[in-house]
């Protein structure tokens, strides 16, 4: 009976595509279990992977993911002679002829091999520091279906002659701070196309230098993202900006607002943000794609907690600030550090309140007895109008934040309190001086002025960091690769004047790690070795 | 001052009062291309016996706790083992701090007898805190000290062992051992096993 048997062969097919469905995860499935494998060592049980190294050194997922040493490209690492080789998919997939380390393309089965027995294609056996993992063969499958697709080919933003970045800039820039860091940005991509022009042209001409190094020559180009309105409304702009002409990674940039917006931006489209101008940065332990010079008024507050916490405690501290700006944010860092650090020390905020001057919110602060310390959130001018007012003549020790006050140790400011410490993670300005010899010389070829001084040395030095990761990504255009390699840049941090002491390391996120205190009037110390807490 | 022992006269003399240990000169372990069988393991390190000098450096613990070198190596009839790590690197630190888990379940009973000591050489970023995390994540005990400071203790200490390499970056695998009664280290450059290891510290315990 045809229909009969037309029943059963259709029964048998859904029978058979339903047991296959229920038994194998869908591709989609299977990279995010793998993806999961390779970046928190987590086996699609949910428990962590466990493994071998160096032989008999027992290890698991959350100390030894994949991520761990090939990184999240895939391109590997290395340290000092010790290499992780890459391990994306155009090379992990490839067959590799270069000797002594021949081997034939990896497969499922290859793989599983080389990840459980620790032995290669060829029959090699990897380095001992190649953990050697128990996996089942579902894990294998997840893996390699998420390896197919890592580092599988240029980053959007990669052209074949250009490479494509952007600057965001928002509405309520002042147009002196927008015109120098756009005026940097403009002249440090024209004199780096200037010089690699003729690359372009050798790589396209000479064959024998055709090699990867010429393939990775790019045109750079420069487009201005402008943002309008309220913050809410970033998301969309920037969503549209981007499906006009994605980009590779944001260089640079600045708002006054909060940049959150941005940074979460950023990290949902995997686009690389390199240092951009704020003093209001996300704070987000973990992410990946926004590197900041510094952590802004809440790197203070730690360093203010930290020294509080030493010699203060337990004592009453108070704390003076304008509502809704950056002040109050370090207001609220610097209290729960207190409170992390585990101080008995009592906080009181003080808020200055419209039509108060900021002399009579000083005094409302003190009370009826001097604090042992008070922590003045405020800019130079309510700086000023306390210090002539004399409202802090009983106090002790008063803390300042340099990014709010914009004061350098050693100012004259007199009267905020017996002893006036400045929270800075900014050069001292010896330091800063012969730093900035080679900016102002760069800026002086190019016929730029050097006002807003700091803005073109943070927009000069996100150049160069940008410059440094192109050059030793080479051909491998991915944006991770680029941002790992710039985490591993260590002694480029010498050539920012702004900060001191710029410190990279492996998905360190914010550059600056600790602040001077010292104290304002002639009689610093900046030779102290103890001026600089890192909290 | 500081002696390096050819390795061959280092095995000769100490043969009679060491255990001695399969150390071998640091060359890569891949064998020829055909053969899939598992290798005998060669050592991957170099082992050479040096003097350091031990200085009054002050550092924090993964406690918060001031204290000073000379009183965290100080003699307490014990081996001691020493390395430098820190915390976010990729390839070789999280290697040599699962070694160190491991030598202490290596040694079996005598695992308290061994003080272990970490010092961190990216200071700014791994601050107490951050290394009592790390400390947590190898379940280290309260004798593994964790130590950091200010950049130019931790490069100064770095110097002492002869073991600064500029740049974190080019850190190298060493590790430090010293006998109880002894002054003098034993000094590990390259990539020893905890079996290895453990070997290394039974010979440093006079029996």
């Amino acid at each position: 009976m045809p229909w009969f048997s037309r029943f059963l062969a259709t029964a048998s097919i859904a029978a058979w595509a339903i047991s296959f469905l229920s038994a194998a995860p869908s591709p989609g499935d299977r990279i995010a279990a793998g993806e999961r494998l390779y970046r928190e060592g987590l086996r699609a049980s949910g428990t962590p992977v466990t493994g071998t190294v160096q032989g008999d050194v027992p290890v698991s997922g959350s100390q030894f993911s994949c991520v761990n040493c090939h990184l999240r490209s895939g391109m590997g690492s290395s340290e000092a002679a010790i290499v992780a080789p890459p391990i994306n998919a155009l090379i992990l997939f490839a067959p590799r002829e270069t000797a002594p380390h021949e081997r034939a393309a990896y497969g499922e089965k290859s793989l599983a091999a080389a990840l459980r027995t620790g032995v290669d294609p060829a029959g090699r056996a990897l380095d001992p520091l190649m953990p050697r993992y128990v996996l089942d063969d579902e894990d294998v499958y997840s893996l390699a279906a998420y390896l197919r697709t890592l580092s599988a080919a240029p980053s959007p933003g990669v052209g074949a002659s250009t490479l494509v970045f952007a600057t965001v800039v928002t509405e309520g820039v002042p147009p002196a701070r927008r015109a120098a860091m756009l005026g940097v940005l403009n002249a440090y991509f024209q004199s780096k196309n200037a010089q690699t022009r003729d690359e372009i042209r050798r790589a396209e001409r000479a064959e024998a230098l055709k090699q990867p190094m010429y393939q990775a020559w790019r045109e750079w180009v420069l487009r201005v993202w402008e943002l309008h309105g309220p913050p809410s409304s970033w998301k969309g702009q920037l969503d549209a900006y981007y499906r006009k002409e994605p980009v590779f990674a944001l260089l640079s940039g600045t708002a006054e607002e909060d940049w959150s917006p941005i940074h979460d931006w950023s990290e949902s489209h995997r686009v690389p943000s390199l240092l951009p101008i704020t003093d209001r940065p996300a704070l987000r332990e973990g992410d990946f794609y926004t590197l900041y010079f510094s952590k802004g008024v809440a790197l203070e507050a730690q360093v203010i907690a930290t020294r509080l916490a030493k010699i203060h405690a337990p004592a009453r501290v108070v704390q003076l600030f304008r509502a809704g700006g950056i002040g109050e944010a370090g207001a609220r860092e610097l209290r729960q550090a207190l409170q992390a650090a585990g101080t008995a020390a009592s906080v009181e905020d003080v808020t200055i309140a419209t039509q108060e001057s900021p002399a009579a919110a000083m005094r409302r602060g003190i009370g009826s007895g001097p604090p042992a310390a008070m922590v003045l959130w405020l800019d130079r001018a309510d700086l000023e109008a306390i210090s002539a007012s004399g409202a802090g003549a009983a106090i002790r020790t008063v803390y300042l934040s340099a990014t709010l006050s914009d004061l350098v140790p050693g100012a004259a400011l007199p009267a905020l309190g017996d002893e006036s410490i400045l929270a800075s993670s900014f050069s001292l300005p010896e330091e800063g001086r012969l730093r900035a010899k080679r900016l102002e010389i760069w800026l002086a070829q190019r016929g730029l002025p050097k006002d807003e001084f700091r803005v073109r040395d943070e927009t000069f030095f996100a150049c160069m960091m940008a410059g440094e990761g192109l050059m030793h990504v080479k051909q491998y255009l991915y944006r991770d690769y680029f941002l790992e390699l710039i985490d591993h840049t260590a002694g480029a941090a010498a050539y920012a004047s702004t900060f001191p002491r710029l410190s990279f390391g492996p998905g360190q996120r914010y550059l600056a790690k600790g602040c001077y205190l010292l104290p304002l009037g002639p009689n610093r110390s900046a030779a102290s070795r103890d001026a600089w807490v890192v909290p | 001052m500081k002696m390096r022992i050819p390795l061959f006269l280092a095995a000769a003399t100490m043969l009679a009062v060491f255990t001695p240990v399969g150390a071998t000169e640091a060359k890569s372990v891949a064998g020829p291309a055909c053969c899939a069988k598992p290798q005998p393991k060669k050592a991957q390190y170099v082992r050479t016996v040096a003097s350091y000098p031990v200085s009054n450096l002050r550092f924090l613990d993964q406690e918060s706790r001031d204290v000073v070198l000379a009183d965290v190596l100080r003699e307490d009839g014990r081996p001691i083992a020493l390395n430098f790590v820190f915390t976010t690197c990729n390839t070789i630190c999280p290697v040599m701090t699962a070694t160190f888990a491991k030598l202490r379940n290596e040694l079996g009973e005598s695992a308290s007898d061994l003080r272990l000591v970490s010092v961190t050489i990216d200071p700014e970023h791994d601050t107490p805190a951050v290394l009592h995390q790390y400390a947590e994540r190898y379940a280290a005990g309260a004798d593994w000290r964790f130590l950091t400071g200010t950049v130019e203790e931790i490069v100064a200490v770095q110097k002492a062992f002869d073991a600064f390499a500029g740049s974190k970056m080019n850190h190298r695998p060493l590790t430090f051992l010293r006998a109880p009664g002894s002054s003098d280290w034993v000094r590990i450059d390259g990539f020893a096993s905890a079996a290895e290891l453990a070997a290394e510290v039974r010979s440093l315990t006079p029996r």
